[in-house]
């Protein structure tokens, strides 16, 4: 669906790899780490220094008008809605550019002004929206057509809970439906929540490319168990561990997934204690990628 | 090519237009102030003669409500480009499956028509009743008129088309299309008709696209100009027109490659 081969541009330094049709991709990286870049060269407005892009099978940049009716993309910063339109005008624009069917437009429009609750908005110039609102209005935009690529960057921002789950809720719909997404966020939690695949940058290299099973087997297969006890202490000495804490009747084991299943060290500690509560926590993505970059650093 | 997102563009900007009334009225009280301060000037230059170097006060008085008339309508949104290159939304126009340049002439065209209807008739109206106005030459010249009057807003906004590709490099391009617009206001007749400009600068303007954006089809009105001459004033039109778009085209195809290539 979507093929890097070998591209350089900017701060991106050969980016080589292959994303599915299907696939929800999560881009994530620290400021700067070419997150924007790498979407620019995926929706065909920024042309790379070498290498190659393919966006079904075609070139994005050769191709743009051929590729913009399968594409919808959402861009930090770059309004989609013009300041002097209601956000209905806007709506109604985008139906006539693509040639929206009347039928196809109502269903959709209804659809997506339901999930992310900006109906109150039609009447309503942009600039009289606060961010999130504006946000809500642009997700439905983006969300308005059937397209087999969605490319959103930063689509979270200024969006509250309510909104971020009604962004993932779409994004799973639009998988279901076989569609491609490309997701970028600083936000690595809600990445990790809707994305198959994860993509690192990290100062334009790709750090890592894979899924979050992956990510976590490789970079750092923490976890964090958590155990409420009433009876005595448990002893855990003959499993290898990477740190403990004991806090009044509350202990803390970290240890490597790779190493230890997270059953031996259940069955360990009620064969030899009474356990209240336990709970079983793996390391956050964002954790991962801070102590990953740490250590290479 | 599909026809109808451009009318869905036009339709747009002409129901935006109509939105903002008091501008609107501010636009042909503009028109008819300007129209009445020039006929006065050129009244007292006159002096009470009926006619300088063949050129009859009617005749002027003519030019200037055409021109100023043709004016009011002749909509070019010099900024188009470089608004949306300020704000980013260049990129998503550039990934519309639309042309951009249809979009910004369909956009142009139906201020244009908002404005014909609604500024141009009344404004004409009135200089008509209260100034007065030279019957045009004959039916039709008056016909070949409408039609120079066509290609001289085709010229206008070729002009406008090629200008606005210097904000792919200028951060700011009201420089620029303050000089072009000085440019076409002394020398498209608009201001001064040409017929007192000295001999050699008739010559000099004639290998410019100027004149043939308000003063050729106001010759034609006039029936100054016959025959070879009005053959000659389309050609002259048309020749502009495509030399110009070819040219905004050319660069529009640097300025873009520059969007792709550093990003802006």
């Amino acid at each position: 669906m979507v093929l890097f081969d070998h591209v350089w541009k900017f701060n991106l330094l050969d980016v080589d790899l292959h994303i599915p049709k299907g696939t929800v991709l999560g881009v994530i990286g620290s400021s700067g780490s070419g997150k924007t870049t790498f979407l620019r060269l995926a929706s065909g407005l920024l042309e790379p220094y070498s290498g190659h892009i393919r966006i079904c099978g075609k070139d994005p940049v050769r191709s743009r008008k051929e590729i913009s009716e399968e594409i919808s993309v959402l861009f930090a910063n770059v309004p989609v809605y013009s300041d002097k339109s209601t956000v209905m005008e806007g709506l109604l624009e985008t139906k006539s550019i693509y040639g929206l069917s009347d039928e196809e437009f109502d269903k959709n429009l209804e659809h997506v002004s339901e999930m992310l609750s900006f109906r109150s908005m039609y009447g309503s110039k942009p600039k009289t929206l606060s961010l999130g609102q504006k946000r809500r209005a642009e997700l439905g935009m983006a969300f308005l057509r059937n397209v087999s690529l969605y490319i959103f960057d930063e689509p979270c921002i200024g969006l509250d809970q309510n909104g971020k789950e009604a962004f993932k809720k779409l994004v799973y719909e639009k998988k279901e439906e076989g569609a491609t997404l490309l997701v970028s966020s600083h936000d690595m939690e809600e990445i990790a929540g809707i994305a198959d695949r994860i993509l690192v940058l990290d100062e334009g290299k790709v750090f890592f490319y894979g899924s979050v099973e992956e990510l976590h087997k490789r970079l750092i297969p923490m976890e964090v168990c958590t155990v409420e006890y009433s009876g005595r202490c448990p002893d855990i000495s003959d499993i290898e561990i990477e740190k403990l804490t004991i806090e009044k009747n509350v202990m803390k084991i970290w240890y490597n997934s790779n190493h230890v299943s997270s059953g031996e060290v259940l069955e360990r500690i009620c064969e030899t204690t009474t356990v209240e509560s336990i709970n079983v926590r793996r390391t956050g993505l964002g954790e991962i990628i801070k102590t990953a970059e740490a250590g290479r650093k | 090519m599909k026809i109808s997102p451009y009318m869905a563009f036009a339709k747009k900007s002409f129901l935006q237009k109509s939105a903002y009334r008091l501008e609107h009225w501010m636009g042909i009280l503009n028109t008819l102030i300007r129209l009445v301060i020039y006929v006065e000037i050129y009244r007292a230059l006159y002096g009470g003669r009926e006619t300088v170097d063949g050129i009859t006060m009617s005749m002027v008085t003519t030019n200037f409500i055409l021109s100023l008339g043709l004016e009011s309508f002749f909509v070019v949104n010099d900024y188009y480009l470089s608004s949306r290159l300020y704000d980013g939304s260049i990129a998503t126009e550039m990934l519309l499956p639309v042309s951009f340049h249809g979009r910004m002439l369909a956009d142009n065209l139906g201020t244009a028509a908002f404005k014909l209807i609604f500024h141009f008739v009344p404004a004409m109206i009135v200089a008509c009743l209260f100034i007065g106005i030279q019957a045009p030459a004959g039916p039709v010249m008056f016909g070949l008129f409408i039609l120079s009057a066509l290609l001289g807003y085709g010229v206008l906004w070729s002009i406008s088309f090629l200008f606005q590709m210097f904000s792919f490099w200028l951060m700011n391009v009201w420089a620029v299309m303050t000089i072009k617009n000085v440019f076409i206001n002394v020398l498209s007749g608009s201001m001064i008709p040409l017929w007192f400009m000295p001999g050699f600068m008739r010559t000099l303007i004639g290998f410019t696209p100027f004149e043939s954006i308000y003063f050729t089809p106001v010759q034609i009105y006039l029936g100054k100009i016959t025959g070879s001459e009005i053959i000659l004033g389309f050609a002259k039109q048309i020749i502009w027109i495509v030399a110009l778009l070819l040219l905004g085209f050319m660069v529009w195809q640097k300025g873009q490659k520059k969007i792709v290539v550093q990003g802006g």
